[in-house]
């Protein structure tokens, strides 16, 4: 089976081993940069855990937007999102006495350049008053053109104003177009962003900032009027592009990019927990019924059968579905159903071996006991394949947490790997083609998985060097 | 006989194993009180359907019958036990989910409309086991067959190549590749359906119907076959080139043998077993990597019931359903020891 005596012993040696051979180095090299990349981490509020599952902390993000560098295959240059704050809005505040009312007139300007009207335009409006205010929106074109979106009386309070999908501006938009002798309904986005020489002429055409001589911004206009003591009026503009970061955001907005990066340390710490401890556990269960034999190795040996074929999933499931248990919960009920298992049985074979070599004899005859052999003589001695063992199970157990998501069993709060491509396929994303949603978390579950991969191969040839490549 | 010993070894050990399993799934679920839940159910509905069947019952009042069946139910329990404490109803239990008598499920009907738990599984059964069955037989095949090449000449591009692949196959499970490949060849090429398990509406001719089925499994078979084969050609190639280093095969191609023939009669059979005991392990995985592949294909077998019961908190069937796995499992290896005891000559002799 193994060939002890060209094995390498201690951490030492197996890094060395690692590091001599392509693939080694090649899975070093994925996973450091794995790690880099959750170092930015960092950079995100670290409140993230509640921010990820709360939609209102992410309205100022594109749905469904794919991830930015897809323009540079595609050649277009689509739109991008543009949040117009409410410090960057030009304010004009006008006291009118003989009405007794003041007049807020609130002015966005944006320079749009895309070839594409943004997948969203959102408005916020907070009105501060003690009486109901008049209010009215309108949207100035480069060319000059206006769309009035609302006039309104409005309550004071805050207003978010979904022009796409809003009722009252599709019915404001509708009396535009047909002012102009449009026929036709035409999608908000296009109309607001079409010129309206295009549009009379029936072929709407996109007119950027950089189209008129000179450039000129697209114009929000927002005026509120009221007689209210201490009025204010305050308004951000949300323009959403298509196209959104790194990764792309999913259905609620929230940045893929991330859910990566805070994904990678649970994926890691989760793999490598499990795959250490239960290794561990196993290898010392299968140095003891190897070194002691007799009846510890046969009751041993009969309970590892029977763990073999335990069937661990649906036990796994089973625990999930009725306590629904935290990700760390899991690991524990992991590591309990796999106290026995293949590690125990190749361990033993080893042991066997190890336990008639002079060393042991040496060290018996000087008094060493029973234990001290087993724990300093013998398992130092199984380190490289334990090792080995570690690195191609810790794959095993990332796709494990993310098997159980997809069954809705994954962790409550956490954002995990697993949690994104479970959201991914429940949101449709193989029959819409969101592939973003499901390519990008895969590629780094797949990367960590490689990465594991190509250290147990480089650990593998040194263990069994008649594999060895000629 | 030798083969016969250790075949009811295994057996009875097998037997243990699914006792076990049965019962951790026993107490695991009872930690809730869910199965307390699921007899009483049981027991009322049992009760109540005796009873309305009973002219004599139908005739009394409303606040009598509520009474007595209120005392019948009582009886019932009583009777079953099942006012004993825990560690007793355990056993109890334990034997009715032995026995598959699993109670009645909450939500979900079997299409014959049966709420029995025992009824929704058998109905799913043959869809699990066609898909899997299916799946093994050719990816253990192409595995072997692919290993053989491998082998011929270990260090190869060949080789290295389909080591890779197995690597890296090696640790990411089935229904991982089934998401990918629906986004390639279901909404890109859309050469396959999404999934399920025939057409809406289904075709009526027979034959249609089958090749329609056929069709609908492509897909989840092409992936496990993609996710499986490698890792079996791997461990072929390792055991073949272990044997192939041994002396009565060097004797073989020194009585001059015909380098197939060598490889038939002298390389694989003594192989065989060995592949078949690594390959156990990898089996008992890939049942488990069934109940996801299952779920992604919208494959109706007792995977995808699994996440419907999840999904619908159905704590009858998901138990049931973790009970038919055992049995599954333990059938799976079962039927590997059977054809290991075939295969290993060293077995045979007596």
């Amino acid at each position: 089976m193994i060939v002890m005596s060209s094995a390498p012993v201690g951490i030492k040696s197996v890094m060395h081993e690692i590091l001599h051979s392509k693939s080694g180095v090649a899975g070093v090299v994925i996973l450091a940069l794995i790690l880099l990349t959750s170092l930015t981490a960092v950079v995100f509020p670290d409140n993230i855990v509640e921010r990820w599952n709360d939609p209102q902390a992410w309205l100022d993000k594109p749905r469904l937007a794919a991830p930015e560098w897809t323009t540079f295959f595609t050649g277009e240059n689509p739109s991008r999102t543009i949040i117009v704050k409410i410090q960057d809005f030009k304010r004009d505040v006008q006291r009118i006495e003989q009405l007794n009312v003041t007049k807020i007139e609130l002015r966005a300007r944006v320079v749009y350049d895309y070839d594409t009207p943004p997948s969203e335009l959102n408005i916020m409006i907070n009105l501060v008053s003690e009486a109901r205010s008049l209010l009215s929106v309108e949207w100035i074109r480069p060319d000059g053109s206006t769309v009035e979106l609302l006039r309104e009386v409005a309550e004071p309070g805050t207003k978010a104003v979904f022009a796409y999908i809003d009722r009252t501006v599709a019915s404001n938009v509708n009396a535009y177009l047909q002012k102009l002798g449009v026929s036709q309904s035409l999608p908000i986005g296009v109309v607001l962003f079409s010129s309206e020489k295009s549009l009379a002429s029936g072929v709407p055409k996109l007119i950027k900032s950089h189209d008129v001589k000179p450039s000129r911004p697209y114009e929000l206009v927002v005026v509120a009027t009221s007689e209210s003591k201490g009025f204010d009026v305050e308004a951000q503009l949300n323009l959403l592009g298509v196209v959104y970061g790194l990764c792309g955001t999913d259905n609620l907005r929230r940045d893929i990019f991330i859910g990566i990066v805070w994904g990678a340390p649970i994926a890691l710490a989760f793999g490598l927990v499990a795959a250490f401890v239960v290794t561990l556990i196993q290898a010392i269960f299968g140095a003891i019924s190897g070194y002691y034999g007799s009846k510890i190795d046969e009751i041993i040996q009969r309970i590892t059968d029977v763990y073999l074929v335990l069937p661990f999933l649906s036990l796994l499931i089973t625990i999930q579905f009725i306590y629904k248990t935290t990700i760390w919960t899991l690991l524990i009920a992991v590591i309990a159903l796999s106290l026995f298992g293949g590690v125990t049985k190749s361990v033993r074979s080893m042991a066997l071996q190890v336990r008639e070599e002079p060393y042991i004899e040496a060290a018996k005859s000087y008094g060493a006991s029973k234990r001290r052999i087993l724990f300093l003589y013998i398992l130092p001695r199984l380190l490289p394949y334990t090792f080995a063992n570690i690195t191609v199970s810790v794959p095993a157990y990332v796709f494990l947490e993310a098997s159980l998501s997809i069954l809705g069993l994954g962790d409550p709060a956490l954002p995990t790997w697993g949690k994104l491509i479970s959201e991914a396929f429940s949101g449709g994303a193989a029959y819409y083609g969101y592939w973003w949603w499901i390519i990008i978390p895969s590629t780094f579950i797949v990367l960590v998985s490689t990465a594991f991969a190509l250290l147990w191969y480089s650990l593998d040839k040194v263990l069994n060097p008649r594999l060895r490549e000629e | 006989m030798l083969s016969k010993s250790y075949l009811a070894k295994r057996a009875s050990l097998l037997a243990i194993t699914l006792i076990v399993a049965t019962y951790l799934t026993v107490v695991i679920a009872n930690g809730g009180g869910l199965v307390d839940q699921i007899l009483a159910n049981q027991i009322r509905f049992d009760v109540t359907s005796t009873l309305v069947r009973d002219p004599s019952f139908n005739r009394l009042s409303e606040a009598e019958r509520e009474k007595l069946l209120e005392q019948r139910i009582e009886l019932a329990i009583h009777a079953k036990g099942l006012d004993q404490p825990f560690i007793v109803r355990s056993f109890i239990y334990l034997v009715d989910a032995l026995t598959l008598r699993l109670g009645q499920a909450l939500v979900i009907k079997s299409n014959t409309g049966s709420r029995a738990v025992i009824d929704i599984i058998v109905e799913r059964l043959p869809a699990t086991v066609a898909l899997f069955t299916t799946a093994t037989i050719i990816y253990s095949i192409l595995g072997i067959l692919v290993g053989l090449v491998m082998a011929r000449k270990p260090g190869g591009f060949f080789d290295r190549f389909m080591t890779m692949l197995a690597v890296i196959t090696g640790v990411i499970p089935p229904w991982f590749f089934a998401i990918i490949f629906l986004l390639i060849f279901a909404f890109y090429i859309r050469l396959f359906p999404f999934g399920g398990f025939v057409s809406v509406p289904s075709p009526t001719d027979p034959l249609l119907y089958a090749i329609d089925v056929m069709f609908h499994m492509v897909l989840p078979l092409i992936t496990w076959i993609i996710a499986s084969f490698p890792f079996w050609a791997y461990i072929t190639r390792n055991i073949v080139i272990q044997t192939i280093g041994e002396d009565f095969v060097t004797m073989a191609k020194a009585k001059g043998l015909s380098q197939s023939a060598v490889l038939r009669r002298y390389v694989l059979r003594p192989s065989l077993p060995p592949i078949i005991t690594n390959v156990a392990l990898a089996l008992i995985a890939s049942w488990q990597g069934a109940i996801i592949t299952e779920v992604v294909f919208g494959w109706p077998g007792i995977g995808n019931l699994l996440n419907l019961a999840i999904l619908s908190t159905d704590a009858p069937v998901v138990i049931g359903a973790a009970v038919v796995y055992a049995y599954l499992l333990v059938a799976t290896v079962l039927i590997l020891d059977i054809i290991y005891t075939v295969l290993d000559p060293r077995l045979k002799v007596g």
